[in-house]
Parts: structure tokens; sequence; C-alpha cells
């Protein structure tokens, strides 16, 4: 293989994860700017959306696309549950934001153990999508269920995008970001907003999740990393702002697969979380401002 | 003194009776193993009240703490023949410091964030001991901690373990309590409560909350120490992600903002680990249940369950005894 | 003692305050009034050190101190109450004044863990100053109530004594008669006039005018963040300028 293809593979790698961590840290920004909120099991949704999707296709034999819609459906269904139900009635209760924070991280922990039992503790193969193998492109060889995540991930977050610059309930979503007491008094069901941005940004990284599966195999823990890192791009961009996090995401993308080319794969996540801590302690605000300090 | 003991009777009472059932249970050297863990848990539990019970900082990350001052405490002692009570004090020292030095960005930063940091700072902590194997031994850990030497008394069973980590706790407990109640102590609540009036007192709000980083790291370094010295073995597992998570539920557990509630979260888990064993499959899932029963249904933990209680017995006994009274009299009126 | 010189404060396109120059003199009551929204509380806020003046100095005692951090300028004697109570709402009454010693005590982390003998010392001192304190501000038998469930004038009250406690050169009384029924408001009159006499500066922002007018050496008025006028009660009371801002406040 030519250090050209080489190059090329390493690009569409970066590119295929870059977009992975971009859509999952629009979420986190999403629910972040709908609610102000925290939630620590947003990579647990990926990870479920891989057993579920893993579920639809392969056990029951569904349709691929179908699967996808009906992991969505359910993704969304759970984002909207734990928003409405969990989320809510511990902030009706007067609960602080570090209780929040603390719930959803028991979430996590839940989602993770259940996911074991539910399916399996091991690494369970996702079977291959496409009957034609690697796809030739530039002299590259790549694999074309890594295409499939690039192009769900890009989907997802240009989706989200126009969702929620033109769409009437997007409006309301940032509209109830933005003041919500004002938003109410237009008439907009905040509470309802909230659950929709919750449900989506889940249904989002449900589907995320399923397209990983065939590239990584299907495992409890499989989001976790994947969500702290995509965190670590959000607040590099400029937490809250969906831009922002769409390039944070694509640079550790980028980073990542180029530092474990050709400098260390055993430091190559110690080495995002270190940036993650230097971005945080010289310039928390990231590229484009939003208020982190207190 | 006197009005102490009258007042909290019921309490001290509770308190020699565990006493002495531990010594009892302590003669097996399974029980005293697991006596001990419940002494070195306790001082980790009790290290994030002061963080989090009272200072209000988030911390999903003191495992990585646990494991500097594990890892430190066992390597000064290996690599570099430093007698293992000055280790023990330095490997506390250590994490100390570095929990200042994270606390630096970490003071400055609303409550998510703070959060995500510390998740952060916990796993580089969890990657470097596993993958540098050159000195950490990797995912193989490190085997073979000489006993810990107190002043040529050697720890060398679990029974002396145990006593020597439980006196090592109670000291713990007088210095929060003592820090509580201090200048500093009403600092770190006033911080809590009301940054803005706390700043607007003349309160350097992010020196005290790097000083409440600091002390809570000194305190959960002690304890990592103490757990390679009473184990003789250290390897990653204990000191991964879950573990931070364990740590927050056995302080929210117990009850926060208390002395007792602490401990009593870390006997309690550590009892359901090692009762329900054979569950071990379904054992995040239990902490989470654990965790999810004290946020929604009791805030403060066992310990408010407890005072509640107390307060509700208090107030029956109170009634009924007037009904009493009242009833004589109406008997001597007939 | 104070002297706002030349102050401009602007959020984004708004201009709270332009150009306001005041000075307070020791041992003086100084009244700040205007209509709703004339920049008060932002002057509070900047001589604080809660906000960084856009333009123009504050100069406190021949020191520059605009920009400061509030911790620091509060270390330097200006204590502040809040219009919206800023209370420890979950510590006691006692407790909320103690956290007011704050500038006037040293305790540092290892007086604290040795319990020595001058941080005793030190903390009784501070204990028997608080409970002095709360004996004049009227709420002494309340010591041991948790702040959070306190009547609202006996919250305001509890601001002030945690404020004064602190034995500021200057105090700012943010609207301290909000929310106070009459008799409140006549205690709380007196209770002002006490503390001056006890050579406290004070500067106080307020809207009920017999107050003001009764309590305040001096007054300044502001209106849409300017300056207005400054003088005596009885001058104020006269000025044309004043009336008409009023008048043409009130809607």
């Amino acid at each position: 293989m030519t250090t050209e293809s080489t190059i090329i593979r390493l690009v569409i790698g970066a590119l295929m994860i870059g977009s992975v961590y971009a859509v999952m840290g629009m979420s986190y920004s999403l629910i972040y700017k709908a609610t102000g909120l925290m939630n620590l099991a947003q990579g647990d949704f990926l990870m479920l959306g891989a057993f579920v999707g893993l579920t639809f296709y392969k056990t029951l034999g569904l349709n691929i696309v179908l699967s996808f819609i009906l992991t969505f459906i359910v993704m969304f269904a759970l984002g909207y549950v734990v928003q409405r139900y969990l989320i809510t009635s511990l902030l009706n209760k007067g609960a602080s934001f570090s209780f929040i924070i603390l719930c959803t991280s028991a979430l996590s922990l839940a989602f993770q153990n259940g996911s074991q039992i539910i399916w399996s503790p091991y690494t369970l193969p996702f079977p291959a999508i496409f009957d034609t193998g690697a796809v030739d492109i530039f002299g590259a060889k790549v694999a074309p269920e890594n295409l499939l995540v690039l192009f769900i991930a890009a989907f997802g977050a240009i989706g989200l995008f126009l969702f929620i610059n033109k769409t009437k309930l997007g409006t309301a979503m940032r509209a109830s970001a933005l003041d919500q007491t004002a938003a109410s008094s237009v008439g907009i069901n905040v509470q309802l907003t909230k659950g929709i941005t919750w449900g989506l940004s889940a249904g989002l990284a449900g589907v995320v999740g399923m397209a990983l599966g065939p590239v990584y195999g299907v495992y409890s823990t499989m989001g976790a990393m994947i969500a702290q890192k995509a965190f670590a791009g959000a607040v590099t961009g400029g937490y809250g702002n969906i831009y922002g996090a769409v390039i944070g995401g694509l640079f550790y993308g980028f980073m990542e697969t180029f530092v474990s080319a050709y400098l260390t794969t055993t430091y190559k996540d110690a080495i995002t979380f270190a940036m993650l801590i230097i971005i945080l302690a010289i310039s928390p605000t990231g590229l484009f401002k939003e208020k982190v300090i207190e | 003194m006197k009005a102490f003991i009258s007042k909290n009777k019921w309490t001290l009472l509770l308190l020699i009776a565990a006493t002495a059932l531990m010594l009892v249970l302590a003669q097996k050297t399974y029980y005293a193993l697991i006596i001990a863990l419940f002494g070195i848990y306790a001082i980790v539990a009790t290290s994030l009240d002061v963080l989090f019970g009272y200072t209000g900082q988030i911390s999903l990350g003191h495992a990585g703490l646990f494991a500097i001052g594990a890892y430190s405490s066992a390597l000064l002692t290996i690599k570099f023949g430093v007698p293992s009570l000055l280790s023990l004090v330095l490997g506390s020292a250590i994490t100390a410091l570095i929990g200042a030095l994270i606390a630096i960005p970490a003071s400055k930063l609303v409550k998510h964030f703070l959060s995500l940091l510390m998740i952060a700072f916990g796993q580089i902590i969890y990657l470097i001991i596993n993958s540098w194997t050159e000195v950490t031994g990797g995912s193989l850990g490190i085997m073979n901690i000489p006993y810990l030497n107190v002043f040529g008394f050697e720890v060398n069973s679990n029974l002396k373990g145990a006593i020597v980590i439980w006196v090592i706790l109670a000291i713990v407990l007088l210095v929060k309590h003592r820090i509580i109640r201090s200048r500093v102590g009403n600092a770190f609540i006033a911080i809590r409560e009301n940054t803005v009036a706390a700043r607007g007192l003349g309160i350097d709000v992010q020196k005290y909350k790097v000083l409440a980083f600091a002390v809570s790291a000194a305190m959960t370094g002690l304890a990592g120490g103490l757990y390679a010295f009473l184990r003789g073995f250290i390897s990653p597992e204990t000191f991964n992600g879950t573990q931070s998570v364990l740590f927050m539920t056995m302080l929210l557990f117990g009850g926060i903002t208390t002395l007792a509630g602490p401990v009593i979260g870390a006997i309690v888990l550590l009892l359901f680990k090692e009762v329900f064993q054979t569950f071990s499959t379904y054992q995040g899932l239990i902490y989470a249940l654990f965790m999810l029963l004290v946020l929604f249904f009791f805030p403060n933990g066992i310990i408010g369950l407890y005072k509640s209680g107390k307060t509700a017995v208090m107030k029956l006994l109170s009634k009924r005894a007037e009904a009493t009274r009242n009833g004589g009299a109406e008997n001597a009126e007939n | 003692m104070l002297k706002i010189d030349h102050v401009s404060m602007v959020f984004g396109g708004l201009t709270a305050n332009n150009d306001v120059c005041a000075e307070v003199h020791k041992g003086e009551i100084f009244g700040l009034i205007g209509p709703n929204g004339a920049g008060k509380t932002t002057l509070f806020n900047v001589i604080s050190g809660f906000y960084k003046p856009t333009a123009g100095k504050v100069i406190f005692n021949g020191e520059e101190i605009q920009g400061k951090l509030s911790n620091q300028i509060a270390q330097k004697g200006i204590a502040r109450t809040y219009q919206n109570i800023n209370l420890f709402k979950k510590m006691t009454v006692l407790e909320n004044v103690l956290v007011g010693c704050h500038t006037q005590t040293r305790a540092n982390i290892f007086d604290a863990i040795f319990n020595t003998k001058r941080s005793r010392a030190e903390h009784e001192e501070a204990i028997r100053r608080c409970r002095e304190v709360l004996e004049f501000m009227g709420i002494g038998h309340l010591e041991d109530s948790l702040a959070g469930s306190l009547p609202y004038g006996d919250q305001r009250r509890l601001e002030i004594a945690r404020a004064l406690v602190s034995n500021p050169k200057l105090l700012l009384l943010d609207e301290p008669a909000a929310g106070m029924n009459l008799t409140e408001k006549d205690i709380l009159t007196d209770t002002i006039l006490k503390i001056r006499d006890l050579g406290y500066t004070v500067l106080i922002v307020e809207h009920n005018m017999k107050l003001v007018m009764k309590v305040c050496d001096r007054i300044c008025v502001l209106n849409h963040g300017n300056k207005l006028a400054e003088g005596t009660p009885e001058e104020i009371q006269n000025n044309p300028d004043v009336i008409k801002a009023y008048l043409g406040g009130a809607k």
C-alpha cells in the first residue's frame, strides 16, 4: 500500500470517527441549550442503540432501513421517558444540579449493566450490512460500513441543524432555551419540547451507535469513551454552540487517528483527555464563547 | 461533655456495640479484611463529603486520586526503599498536590463541566496505570508490597490492619469535624450555599475550592496508601471509573454533611457487595438502584432517615406521655 | 472616602450608568435614588466589584478599586446587602453572621486541624461579636434558626447584621426596606441612624422616599443612567428637575 493511500485511508477513518464525535457533541449541546442540563448517559444511548439495532437486524431479521428507523423510534422514546419521568420529577422535588448529574450517572451504570444482562457481557459481532467488500477510494480500500457511519453521522448532523433552524418545533426549542416563561406565555409547551429534545438526542445517538456496530462490534461500554471524547470536542469548539461541536469533534477525530497511526496507540485516549483538561484550564469557553464559569 | 454523652447516648451505645462486634468478628481473618476495607472506603467517602457535601463540588474522578495514593505509596516503598509509614504520608501529600493542581481549572467551572473534567482526570490516571508498564506493572499491577510498619509495629495481619485503619479513620473524622466547624469550613459551606454572597463577604472562592480539593485528595490518597499496604497487591481494576461512581453512591446513601453518614454508607454498600457476591453480574444495576433510591426518596441518606425516624418516635413518645398525664388528671377528678 | 469618578457602565448597547460622579464622605449616610431603571443597582455592583465599569474610576480611601474582584473589595472594607436577599439559607442565623467575620479572622486550615489556642480564642471572640451585632439588629433570639426559614423582614435584618459584623469602612445597603411593612420600616429607619451614630459610613439605595429623606445626609439622584442632582434632602425635594423626572417616570 502506498503512503498516499495510507493517508487517504486515515483521513476517511478520521472523518468517520470525527463525524461520530461531532454528532454526539451536537446532542450534548442540544440538551444543554434546551434544558441547561448535562446527561452523563448520552454515550449509553449510543450503546443501547447498537444493541437494539442488532436485535432488529440480526435477531428479528428485519430490513436494514427498517431496523434503523425502529432503532431511532425506540431510542427516541427512551430519551423522552428519561427526561419526562425521571429528570423532571427529580427537578420538581427541588433537586440541585449535582443531583441531576448523579442521576444520569446512575442511569449510565444501570444501562451498561442492564445491557450486559439482557444481551451479553461480551462483544457481539454485527453482521455486515453490504454484500460488497472493500470499496476503492483513490487507491485506498475502505469498508462500506465505515462510509455508512460517516453518511449517517453527517446526515444526522445536517438533519439536526435543519430541524433546529427550519422547523416550528426547532424554533420552539430555541425559544424555550432562551426564556422558558416567555416561551410558555406564547403557547409553547416547554415540558414537551424538553422531552422531545432528549428524545431526539437519544434517537440520534442510538442510530449512530447502530451504524458503528459493524465497525467495532457491539459491547456495553462502547458508548462511554465515545461520549467523553465528543464532549471534549464540544468543549473545544465552544460548548452549547452547534457548529463548535462539529469542528471540535472532527478535530479530535483527526488528532486521535493520526496520533495512533504515527505516535502512540497506548496513550491516544490519555492525550485527548489531557487536551480537554488543558482547554478547560486555559480557555473554558472554547472557540465560540459560552458561559461555563461561575 | 456530660451533656454531649446524654444527648447522644444511643448513638454512643450503638458505636460501642458495633466496635465490640467488629472486634469479635475480626478474629476471623476474612472478616478482619472486610472490616479493614470498611475503614478504607469510609475514609474515601468522608473525603468526598468535604468536597461534595460541604463545598458543593462534584467529583466523579476520585478513583483516580485513590489510585495515585495507592501507587505512589507502594512505589516509594518498593522502588526507593522509603519506610512504609513515610511512604503512606508522602503518598497522601502527593495526592493532595495533584488534587490541588487539577482543582485549579476545576474550581472555575460550573457543575457539569466540573463533573466531566473529573471523569477525564479519572480516565487519564486509569489509562496511565494501565499502560505505563515499566513503572506501574500495567494491567498486572504491583505485587508483594511490604507490610506497613508503624514505629516498629508491623501490620502483618488483617486484624492488625483493621485496628490501625480504624484508628486512622477516627483521626480523619476528627480532622473533618474540626475543619467543618472552623472558619475554613464556614467558607466551604458558604460557597456551596451562595457563591455570590460568599465572594461579597471577602471569601476567595477559588482559593477555598482548591483547598477543599486538596483536603479531600489528601484523605483519599491516604486511603489509597492504606489499601496498598493492607492488600499487598494493587491493579488498575480497583481504580476504574465505576469505582468513582461507587464512592459517590456510598456518600449519598449514608447521608451527606454528617460524620457518620459516609462511614455507614461505605459499610452498607461494601457489605452488600460481599453478601450478594453471587449476584455480582447485577452489581452495576444494584448500585444504580441504590443511588436512584437516595436521589428520589431520601436525599439525606440513611442518616436522614434515622434522624427523621428518631424525631417521629420522640414526638410519639412525648404525646403518649402527655396523654397518660392528662388521663391521670382526669382520673383524679373523677 | 469613596469617590465615583466619571463612571460609565454599558451592557451591549444599553447604557446603565453614564459618566456618573459622586463622593461619599466619612461618617455620613449617602442616598442614591432615582426611578426604576435609573442605574442605581448597577452603580452599586460596580462599587462592590460585581461589574467592571466600562469607563471611569472608583476610588476608595485613595486607592483605585474599579475592576477588582468582589472578595478583594470586601477585604478592603466595603460590605453590602442585596436587593434580592442573598443569604446562606441552610446555615443558621449565627453561622451566617460568622461567615460575615471572614475578613476579620485569620484561622487557616492548619489552625482548624490542630485546633490551636489562637484559633479557639479568635472563634470565641467572633461568636461574641456576632451575638452583639445580632442583638443590635434585634434578631439575637433567632441565632439557631435556619436563615431560609426566617420571615422576610428578619432576613433583611440578618443581611445587614452579616455585613455589619465585618466592621466595614463603608456599608452598602441595596433597598433594605423592600418588602417590609410600616412598623418594620420605622424600626429600620432607627437602626440605620444608629449605625451611622456608631461611626459607620453608609451608602443606601432605596425607593421609599420617607425613609431616604429621614436618614440621608446627602442624596444623589440618577435618571436614565445620568446624574440628575445632588444635595441635602431639602434641596432634592425642591429641585424642579427631580420633580419632573419622578412625575415623568410615573407614566
